[in-house]
């Protein structure tokens, strides 16, 4: 009993401990290494035709905003290049009917209404596609505003015919709702401005995220289509990209305004809905990605131990438990204890998967410091997320054991400080969105936030 | 440039400084870190005196302190009472609760538990006297002084900023280590001395470790704030 416990304490350790030193190797290349072609300097000059999706499930609280941002763009209007396809997939809101009401003045905007078949955002991207004509499908979930020049930056990667998907960077805009809105501000700098730009960088596998970012059709329909099946289709894609060649670029100057979740409910089911999503794909994807011969070994050991960063939640909860029970038992173990708490918080303690050093330098690369002194408070987020993946996972692999499959759990929008609770977002007092985060995007992009 | 990676060298260099100096005066700063507990324990009217003389890091020993834990063999339904009580407030409170802090309290309900189950099944005393544990506190704080500057030259050393600044963050970091870690060793032991050693997995890991790390984090916060403040009006920050 005893040597279990001792075996599952050092497991942990070891696991942390690998996962720190990635952390830690991310931050050092992103802060002092040279940085790989990012292709801002073709924004522009390279203008491949693009299909701009966006799915859409019960979205008329955000989804004026959207389209506007979008009618904003800055990227040729020109018939054959350019085309939106909101898609309303069984709405029972307003949506429907502002998607129409864009149709009828803006050519450009083509709805797709869908009220039968498999609902879920990979099946609505999937019926989306088949009547897109860009060469590039660009990806917004509906409650994001895209900045006047977006779509340029994200295009222009795909002038590189290798590159299969480009990944742009997601920026908070509502970091001002509450406490948890900041903190997962701080989250998002850290994993974007530091962890994907570095993994990019080093070569690595850089996460496609399912949003602000684009994906060449014909990688898309080599790699195999859209997984109506999973959960996180966009990891699910990210790695049958990678698995048959493709490079996923990162561009950290396309940034695209969200709106992160304000209360720990809603938070809770999207991190559920990740971790499941996720670690599904661990399982459907581990084998190929070990054998891909288009990857190199460090690409495929950092694949691995992606696929795998939702299984250090529960593996903490059982070192923790271990490390108590040994403790109790007269071993006190302080060596490895010591080391295994230090490298298992140092790594996971201030957010959901980045390490504090990693916010810190984000932070300041940002030049946007005060909100770093917020970073202690992080602690609750980490121990919320802990939590949260290890009974996500308890009820994902009980799944899998019982033959259950799991809902999709749509992410509450607050665009009009709504909360309804039901997963639906709630209409401003016009009966449409408020236009209140355009406006705050249109106010943050007069001055470029990072470089 | 915010970071520089000459500053990261000037760092590594400030580790091994920092590091020998801690290990040279550490039997002083150990002596120091007792004398403090027993004035807060004093305060506390927990009786202690001096007990055995025990090894914390090759080379380094300190006397450490006695005190007396409540007996619960005179008292043997107190740590049913605790850990019960932990549970009903678990229970009442949970809905009221923020989110964040729920997994906290089933950890302190976790090691109650664990703790509990020790004392009805093995033994009814948990196997660590009170110089047990006074030396485990002390061994794991001690390298963890040792830690703190590697920790920090990594985190903070790199920065652009006059090396006045980082020394200074440095310095008051480990300064509040030391009085810190005194002030909780002195509340564990109090703690043990009026309600008993139930609580020890919770001061050892909460009040340890986590407590430990958090204001580590705090500290490297705080550090970059004033340091991104100063690279601001020096008007270097990256725009």
């Amino acid at each position: 009993m005893l040597l279990a416990l001792e075996l599952t304490a050092l497991a942990s350790l070891l696991v942390m401990a690998v996962y720190t030193l990635r952390h830690l190797l991310f931050a050092l290349n992103r802060l002092f290494c040279p940085h790989r072609m990012n292709y801002t300097d073709l924004a522009g000059f390279h203008l491949p035709s693009i299909s701009i999706l966006l799915p859409m499930h019960n979205e008329e609280a955000v989804a004026q905003d959207v389209l506007e941002a979008l009618l904003e763009s800055d990227y040729p209007h020109d018939p054959g290049r350019f085309e939106i396809i909101p898609i309303n997939d069984h709405s029972t809101d307003r949506t429907g009917e502002i998607l129409d009401e864009y149709a009828e003045r803006c050519p450009d905007v083509k709805p797709l209404h869908r009220q039968g078949g498999k609902r879920g955002k990979a099946a609505a991207l999937k019926a989306a596609t088949s009547i897109a004509r860009g060469e590039i499908l660009i990806l917004f979930d509906a409650d994001y505003v895209p900045g006047k020049s977006l779509l340029k930056f994200l295009a222009a990667p795909f002038a590189d015919p290798e590159v299969g998907a480009v990944m742009g960077r997601v920026v908070p805009h509502n970091v001002g709702s509450s406490l948890l809105t900041r903190l997962l501000d701080l989250e998002r700098a850290g994993g974007y401005q530091i962890s994907q730009q570095a993994r990019y960088d080093l070569g690595l596998i850089a996460q496609y995220g399912g949003t602000t970012g684009g994906v060449r059709r014909t990688a898309l329909q080599a790699a195999g289509g859209w997984n109506a099946l999973s959960l996180a289709e966009d990891t699910d894609l990210t790695l049958r990209l990678a698995i048959h060649g493709w490079k996923i670029a990162y561009v950290n100057r396309a940034e695209c305004y969200e709106e992160v979740p304000a209360t720990w409910e809603v938070r809770r089911k999207q991190i559920e809905r990740w971790a499941i999503g996720h670690t599904d794909c661990l399982h459907r994807h581990l084998g190929p990605l070990l054998r891909s011969p288009h990857l190199s070994g460090k690409a495929k050991l950092d694949g691995v131990l992606l696929l795998c960063v939702y299984l250090t939640a529960p593996l903490i909860v059982a070192g923790s438990m271990a490390c108590m029970a040994l403790f109790v038992a007269g071993r006190s173990f302080l060596p490895a204890l010591t080391a295994f708490f230090l490298a298992s918080t140092c790594y996971n303690a201030v957010g959901n998967f980045a390490s504090f050093f990693e916010i810190g330098s984000s932070v300041i690369l940002d030049g946007a410091h005060r909100r770093v002194r917020l970073l202690p408070l992080n602690i609750g987020n980490f121990v919320f997320s802990t939590a949260t993946v290890s009974m996500a996972l308890a009820k994902y692999y009980s799944g899998r054991i019982l033959g259950r499959s799991l809902p999709w759990n749509k992410t509450l929008r607050y665009r009009n400080g709504n909360g309804n609770g039901n997963g639906n977002s709630g209409p401003g007092p016009n009966g449409h969105g408020n236009g209140r985060g355009l406006n705050i995007i249109r106010a943050k992009s007069v001055v470029p936030k990072s470089t | 440039m915010p970071f520089r990676i000459d500053s990261l060298l000037q760092g590594l260099a400030i580790i091994v400084l920092v590091d020998v100096l801690l290990l040279w005066q550490m039997p002083g700063i150990l002596r120091w870190h007792s004398r403090a507990v027993e004035i807060l324990l004093r305060l506390a009217k927990v009786p202690w005196e001096l007990g055995r003389e025990m090894a914390l890091l090759p080379g380094i020993s300190a006397v450490m302190l006695r005190t007396v834990y409540l007996d619960y063999r005179a008292h043997p339904l107190y740590p049913a009472y605790f850990a019960g009580a932990a549970l009903a407030c678990f229970c009442i409170g949970y809905r009221r609760w923020p989110a964040p802090l729920k997994p906290m309290f089933f950890l302190l309900l976790a090691g109650l538990g664990i703790t509990l189950l020790y004392l009805r099944m093995v033994s009814p005393t948990v196997p660590y006297t009170p110089e047990d544990f006074c030396a485990i506190w002390c061994r794991g704080e001690a390298c963890l002084w040792l830690l703190l500057p590697p920790i920090f030259a990594m985190s903070f050393f790199i920065l652009n900023v006059p090396l006045s600044l980082k020394i200074g963050w440095l310095f008051l970091l480990l300064l509040y280590s030391f009085l810190w870690s005194a002030v909780r060793l002195a509340l564990a032991l109090a703690t043990f001395h009026y309600f008993g050693s139930i609580w020890m997995p919770f001061f050892y890991f909460a009040f340890g470790f986590l407590t430990d790390f958090l204001y580590i984090v705090a500290f490297y916060s705080l550090a970059m704030d004033g340091a991104a403040t100063f690279l601001a009006k020096r008007r270097e920050l990256w725009q």
